[in-house]
């Protein structure tokens, strides 16, 4: 039955990066642009409230909620003072984005030390009940919250993306900024409001996983880059790409340990992101990777 | 380049940061009760407004130097400096805090009994993470700022790269947390000195109880911290040794998820398990992942686990159950009831005092005396009194347990019985002393 | 040039190669428009004696404290970590972030030559550069296609392998836990003392800034600097960027690696935790603060870096954060960095060297 275990594993790694994955997706599909900072927002929307509910003894829910708002202000914020401005003096190179947004990764996962302390913290679980069973398999009650909240984060964007205004806005915004501009469109609207979207479901995405295993302050690079290779390799035609990436990847991270060792896990990654970089641009997704 | 402001006068040092540390508390306190009340209202803004302040506390709260760097006032005259090497922010740290605040509680507390020959001690606090490459150059900052002693409160591997350091200069160094005789073992060992059993005792009792036991088969889990990975090269052979070690399996600091790991080791079919880890929210992870996979099996672990009451409780509920672990507190010591009894003074309210606090204590008990009794700051004189210290009754280990030094013999436990094997219970606490066997004095 | 005051420059953005000449050279430009490649000017001439001057500041200021050697050390690596991240990120427009794995590639060298080999330190030196250059170039060429964020994921992907790989090849490199040489660096017998090594490590940084400011502002720099901005053309010239790219790409791993090999030459040990991705967001900021203009701009953000993370008292924990500020404050109003900063300030006083710099954009 020890296989099955590793695929409760792989559902809530794959859940994870999804979420993860998606808030790319939104704010590539307003701005044009990969937020590298989306890691570190899901661990501040974690430690936020772990921090709050274990120095502060604020309850748990006002708690994730004052974690959430946390995100959704910091996204907000990135958008308006860093990549607004830098995006619209660096006349279509990415460079000075790229570099702008590493230092908001590393400015956020350091204020997240300094506020949090350099320790790892206990993530909150949100839902407290007996762990489920079935023949030998458990799961545990956060990632019953996990899973189930991830399916519907997906087909609410889904929904949004294909019925909503605001969700269709930013589909024209994403087909082309300039044309959007020119036919009146609210594009500075619909980016912020992109951003914001972006920032709650990283923000859900880390309450949810912190439970699983805790959270540091510099948690947040190694869930961007796996968020981005999530992605990647979902791709970017349908809102339900980035969950089937996000599965992938974590089936990746559960079995080469199974079968190979620990060891093997970072440099199968690390294979994955260049056969797909390199290899599979077209057709899985629609961004451009090439120069 | 001297952080400490020594030309303040520490009586006036001292009330300032208390009375920082009470305003701090009071805006806490007030925070508090208005994100509560706020957030009954559901006033987003205000809401908002608050979570900035909030992190803003918080952000003035850990990164008070001052409260960091905490200097002790007391007695006039110039102070002696003691300078500690604190792991507060590396894999260490969840052992390197602990013992750091009761060295600074220790140092206090001499302070205001009158101070060392007269003198008041002053202490100076660096941090290098448990980073080995760091340490050096954080051991000369700390002699650069004239530490007369050094409390090496970081991992094992961050204490054997002060080692050289610390001879060169001719600095005695305690390593209150250290369980790897290579701190005391030569090269450059000459000026450190440990003083619970270490960790080829810690194999004698694990290879005894699980003989007593009966398991023959035994799984490994480590994790891959650089102290653990150079404890494990004296840990591992001795244990395969006593039993057969079906599998060593490991999982890196930070790593999300060890299904993997512990499928592995489960298709081996061990007896018992052993957990290797710096302890913490990484230990936690490997045995929430134990406990529900291989339910009722036998489980030994390092000290780390059963000192670290702050992790008990975000552990999955009966998750430590029946875990075994190397304790160095065992009741009915009467040093250590008089330390806990001190120490919740200190600190007010719901303390849990652990062998870290003890060996802390101990450790700066021990220098102070080397000092008085040499009536001198210089290394070498230290290091010759340290050498002859015998019979010190520590507030860690058995009651029956001695420490006592000599050129040669650094580790100050006399016999096995700095250690005992603490069972957890019900509820994810130690229940009490392992049925079975224990390690005896002598 | 005059679009360069009425439009603040982004740090890095990509105007036409001529405007982009005078603006990357406002730094080190100081005398009438001199044609840029071949003859000596002033600007040949001041930055590398402040720079010396600057250096041997440093040098008096360790003086014989121990600790304050280990920072002056501490500053020469990261400044030449920096220098390498600067080559190809400056010149071909390429932020690969794998300078970490090039670091600890040099000081790995040092010391299995050491310690495994039991050779002369020295060897580790050139030997690190050949792997490192070697691994640049596969890396390179691996990701030859990817650009912008897809680079710089892949890249920090490699680092983390890399850091695994170190941690897994315990024979090689001692596992987690790193290595450490026995005895101090002996050249020929002569065990050269810390003040020495310091000395040595911050000649070194000097050499090579003075030599990539000469390589930058050279016949090749201009080529792969106008290879970024236009590639077309440039490779209708007969050039071939790629290779062009490589090289910068080699020549900056190079330069990393001696970064590594110094600190492992000096603190005489190494574990895969000494050059982490927190070097590498360092590295990438170092140049951005002194200024893209000139490759001093990368030493004197080291030193930045160095004083506000290590040896600033009041800033403690808070050093790394108080940095990322000062970049995300440069990056959005003085994209020039400091040294671009200190130097309009100075134009603004010449009236005579104001114009002088106007005239310098290239005709």
């Amino acid at each position: 039955m020890t296989d099955l275990q590793i695929w409760v594993s792989v559902l809530e790694m794959g859940c994870f990066y999804g979420l993860i994955a998606l808030g790319y997706l939104l704010v590539l599909q307003g701005a044009g642009f990969f937020n590298f900072a989306l890691g570190p927002y899901a661990t501040v929307a974690g430690m936020t409230t772990a921090w709050l509910v274990a120095e502060h003894e604020v309850p748990l829910w006002p708690a994730a909620f004052l974690g959430l708002a946390a995100v959704v202000a910091l996204s907000v914020l990135t958008e308006l003072v860093v990549v607004r401005r830098v995006q619209s003096r660096s006349s279509g190179s990415e460079l000075p984005a790229l570099v702008a947004i590493a230092a908001v990764l590393f400015m956020i996962e350091q204020s997240a030390g300094l506020a949090f302390g350099h320790q790892p913290l206990a993530g909150q679980s949100l839902l407290r009940t007996a762990p489920l069973e079935f023949g030998g398999v458990v799961v545990q009650p956060y990632a019953v919250l996990l899973i189930g909240v991830t399916v519907l984060v997906f087909a609410a964007t889904a929904l949004w993306i294909r019925y909503g205004r605001s969700g269709r806005l930013l589909r024209a915004v994403g087909d082309g900024e300039a044309t959007a501009r020119l036919l009146g469109l609210p594009v500075a609207r619909v980016r912020l409001l992109a951003f914001a979207v972006s920032g709650v479901v990283a923000g859900v995405a880390g309450l949810l996983f912190a439970p699983k295993a805790g959270l540091q302050f510099d948690s947040g690079l190694g869930w961007t880059l796996n968020g981005f290779l999530a992605l990647v390799v979902g791709g970017t035609r349908t809102v339900w790409g980035p969950l089937a990436g996000g599965l992938l990847l974590g089936a990746v991270q559960m079995f080469v340990p199974y079968y190979l060792g620990s060891e093997f896990v970072s440099y199968v990654v690390l294979g994955v992101a260049l056969v797909f970089f390199a290899f599979r641009p077209e057709g899985i997704f629609v961004w451009r990777v090439r120069t | 380049m001297l952080r400490n402001a020594s030309h303040r006068p520490p009586a006036g040092r001292a009330t300032s940061q208390a009375a920082r540390r009470a305003v701090r508390r009071a805006a806490r306190k007030a925070i508090r009760r208005d994100v509560r009340r706020a957030v009954r209202r559901r006033g987003p803004r205000r809401i908002a407004c608050l979570a900035a302040l909030l992190s803003l506390a918080a952000a003035c709260d850990s990164a008070d130097p001052a409260a960091r760097r905490a200097e002790v006032a007391g007695p006039a005259g110039e102070p002696i400096v003691i300078g500690m090497d604190e792991d507060s922010s590396g894999p260490g740290a969840s052992y390197g805090v602990p013992a750091g605040r009761t060295v600074r509680d220790a140092v206090r507390d001499i302070n205001r009994r009158g101070g060392v020959l007269g003198r008041p001690l002053k202490l100076v606090v660096e941090n290098d993470a448990s980073d080995p490459t760091k340490t050096p150059s954080v051991v000369r900052k700390l002699l650069g700022e004239g530490a007369k002693a050094v409390i090496l409160s970081t991992g094992g591997g961050s204490v054997l790269q002060a080692k050289p350091v610390l001879q060169g200069a001719r600095v005695p160094a305690f390593a209150p947390v250290a369980i790897s005789e290579g701190a005391v073992t030569p090269p450059n060992a000459d000026y450190v000195f440990m003083l619970g059993n270490p960790i080829s005792d810690f194999t004698k009792v694990y290879c005894a109880a699980m003989k007593q036991a009966g398991y023959r088969r035994l799984g490994v889990m480590t994790d891959l911290s650089p102290t653990i990975v150079a404890l494990n090269r004296i840990l591992l052979p001795k244990l395969r040794a006593c039993v057969d070690v079906v599998g060593v399996e490991q999982a890196e600091l930070g790593s999300s998820d060890v299904t993997p790991q512990v499928a592995r080791l489960k298709r081996h079919d061990p007896d018992a398990v052993f957990v290797s880890s710096v302890g913490g929210i990484y230990e936690i992870l490997i045995q929430n992942k134990l406990a529900e996979q291989m339910p009722g099996l036998a489980r030994y672990s390092l000290a780390s686990i059963g000192n670290q009451p702050g992790f008990w409780k975000v552990a999955n509920p009966r998750a430590l159950d029946g875990l075994a672990f190397m304790g160095a507190l065992v009741p009915g010591n009467p040093r250590a009831e008089a330390l806990r009894g001190f120490l919740t003074r200190e600190r007010g309210g719901r303390f849990e005092m652990t062998a870290y606090d003890a060996q802390a204590w101990d450790s700066v008990q021990l220098i102070k005396t080397a000092i008085e009794r040499a009536r001198s700051l210089d290394g070498n004189r230290l290091k010759q009194e340290l050498e002859k210290l015998r019979g010190y009754r520590p507030a860690f280990g058995q009651s029956r347990l001695t420490l006592s030094f000599a050129p040669g013999k650094h580790i100050g436990a006399d016999g096995l019985c700095g250690l005992a094997l603490v069972e957890f219970g019900r509820g994810n606490r130690p229940g009490g002393m392992q049925h079975g066997y224990q390690p005896q004095c002598g | 040039m005059t679009v360069d005051r009425t439009r603040p420059a982004g740090a890095l953005r990509r105007p036409p190669t001529a405007e982009a000449e005078a603006e990357t050279e406002a730094g080190a430009r100081a005398g009438a428009g001199r044609p840029a490649v071949g003859l000596p000017r002033a600007a040949d001439r001041w930055p590398p004696l402040l720079g010396a001057a600057g250096l041997a500041l440093v040098a008096a200021w360790a003086g014989g404290s121990a600790y304050h050697q280990d920072l002056a050390v501490l500053f020469a690596v990261y400044a030449l970590i920096g220098l390498g991240m600067y080559v190809p990120f400056v010149m071909a427009g390429s932020l690969s972030m794998a300078y970490g794995a090039y670091a600890g590639i040099g000081a790995y060298a040092v010391l299995v030559a050491q310690v495994k080999l039991d050779a002369p330190f020295w060897l580790g030196w050139p030997a690190g550069c050949a792997v490192a250059v070697a691994v640049a170039v596969l890396l390179g060429l691996a990701t030859a296609r990817l650009s912008g964020f897809f680079l710089a994921a892949v890249t920090l992907l490699f680092g983390t392998a890399f850091q695994r790989w170190l941690v897994a090849s315990e024979d090689l490199t001692g596992g987690a836990s790193g290595m450490a040489a026995g005895a101090g660096p002996a050249v020929l017998g002569w065990h050269p003392g810390r003040g020495v090594l310091m000395a040595a490590g911050l000649l070194l940084v000097w050499a090579v800034a003075w030599l990539v400011d000469r390589l930058r502002r050279g016949a090749w720099g201009v080529t792969v600097r106008a290879a970024r901005e236009v590639p077309l053309a440039v490779e209708s010239c007969g050039v071939r960027t790629r290779a062009l790219d490589l090289l910068a790409l080699a020549t900056g791993a190079a330069i990393a690696s001696m970064g590594g090999a110094l600190f492992a030459t000096f603190q005489a040990g190494v574990t895969p935790e000494t050059f982490t991705l927190d070097i590498v967001f360092l590295a990438v900021f170092m140049p951005l603060i002194g200024g893209l203009g000139t490759s001093w701009g990368a030493v004197v953000g080291a030193l930045v870096v160095v004083e506000t993370t290590v040896n600033l008292p009041v800033l403690d924990d808070s050093g790394k954060l108080v940095l990322t500020a000062v970049v995300l404050a440069v990056l959005l109003v003085a994209p020039n960095g400091l040294l671009g900063y200190l130097d309009r300030t100075r134009r603004r006083f010449a009236p005579g060297a104001v114009r002088g710099g106007r005239d310098g954009a290239r005709g």
